[in-house]
Order: structure tokens, then sequence, then C-alpha cells
């Protein structure tokens, strides 16, 4: 996947917009058609660079749809701490404590 | 007052809008395979982090061993625990001095390092924290015992 610098590069510069005075801005149509942003998500604004602002769609997520991800079969996580997690994590944290009493 | 009886209802409770995720509580969410009642009891909770009503704190201590089993797992596994701490609402503590000295003054109470790095990340916070472990929920003040709400 190109980088965002490439894309700049390859692409028309789009008009620009003006910074209202409360920090407003609007995004052009056709930018957040090609990113599946549409009205109602949530975006945080992540400054990259002096000048350049990053703007990522973090909605909100269905937790139904989050649940059923992680149960699919396929979900390269299952099983992964064994039967029971809490012995797992036991088995690390008791690594640490035999490392200070040695 | 009356006591919660689910995860979420107990976190809320306390007033915080956010709380202290232990390693294992997450390990349920991700990998689905753990006793279903501890799954079942922590997914009210990670569904309203999932929504943005709660924020899930989760220690650095708790990255790392999260990471370990996948990154052995390889890319997919990485990736799809990734996805975990993509999430808006779920928030990396880090290991600070206040932290790392606050929690060396609990090991006398939480004898292993970790338990005490992450409890003293639930107490600096003022947020409880939400574990499935016993003694590390009797150690810290205003924990959460997964097993209390099966």
């Amino acid at each position: 996947m190109p980088s965002w610098q490439d894309k700049l590069k390859e692409q028309p510069r789009p008009r620009p917009t003006r910074v209202s005075r409360n920090g407003q801005i609007v995004l052009a149509a056709r930018a957040r058609r090609e990113c599946g942003i549409e009205p109602g998500d949530l975006v945080v604004s992540v400054p990259v660079a002096p000048g350049v602002l990053l703007v990522e769609k973090v909605g909100a997520r269905d937790p139904a749809s989050i649940r059923e991800q992680y149960e699919r079969e396929d979900n390269p996580l299952r099983g992964l701490w064994g039967p029971d997690p809490d012995a797992w994590v036991d088995e690390i944290r008791n690594q640490w404590s035999e490392r200070q009493t040695s | 007052m009356e006591r919660a009886t689910d995860l979420l209802a107990a976190v809320e409770a306390t007033g915080a809008h956010a709380f202290v995720a232990d390693t294992a509580p997450i390990i349920y969410r991700v990998e689905r395979t753990a006793r279903r009642v501890l799954v079942t009891a922590c997914d009210p909770l990670f569904d309203a982090v999932a929504t943005g009503r709660l924020s899930c704190v989760v220690s650095a201590i708790s990255v790392a061993e999260l990471f370990i089993r996948p990154a052995a797992a390889g890319p997919a596994a990485v990736a799809t625990m990734e996805t975990f701490f993509q999430e808006p609402a779920v928030e990396i503590a880090a290991v600070d001095y206040e932290t790392a000295r606050a929690a060396a003054g609990l090991v006398a109470e939480v004898p292993r390092l970790a338990d005490a790095v992450i409890a003293s990340t639930s107490l600096r916070l003022g947020v409880p924290i939400v574990t499935g472990d016993r003694q590390l929920a009797r150690a810290v003040p205003g924990a959460l015992l997964i097993g209390d709400f099966v």
C-alpha cells in the first residue's frame, strides 16, 4: 500500500478549505468517499508533521461485531493461552518472582 | 448500598469512567475459549469499552504479557491482538517512575512484581482493577474479582 506521502504526490491537490475560528474544517467529499468516512463517523486528528494532520476514522464499533470477530473459528488467538489463561498468567508472573529471589 | 451483580454495574458504581484490566480478562475477551462464565462475565464490560461508555486502561506490563503468545504464533495473531489495542477507548498506562516507585511499596502485600505494578497503576489512577486473581483482588482496595460476578 502506498504511503500517504506517495499518494499526495500522485494525486492532483484538492482545493484548499479554510480552518474556521474554532478549528472546524470541511473534509472534501471525494476524500471522504475514498476513505469510507461517512456522516456520523467518529474521527481523530493526529499531527504528523508541521502543517500535516492525519484524520483517522475510529468510530465506536458495534460491540456485537467485535465479539463475532473474536468468536470466529479462524481467529488466530483462539486457544493460544491454553485452556486456563489464568494459569498461563500465573506461570509468566511466577517466573519474575523466581528471578527476584534468585 | 446494594452490591452490583455484574461487573459493568460494579465498575460504574465506583463512579469511575474507566477500569484497569488485568491481563487475563483481556485474554478471555480476545481468545474466547476460556471458561464460558468468565468470558460472559467480562463481555458487558468490554462491550461498554467498544461503545466508548467506559475506558479500559491496560498497564504496559499486561501489553508485554499479551503479546508473548501471539508473537510466537505469527503475524496474524499479532495483528488480531493489535485490534484490541486499537479500540479508541483502550488506553495504555506506561510504567513511569511514580508507578514503579509506588509498586515497590506494594510488594509486601502483592509479592509478584508484575502484580504490584498493575495494582499501582490502578491505585495511582484511582480506578478499579478488574482481575481474575483472588490474591491481587484481596490486596488492592476497590479491586473487582471476576469470580465474584459469575
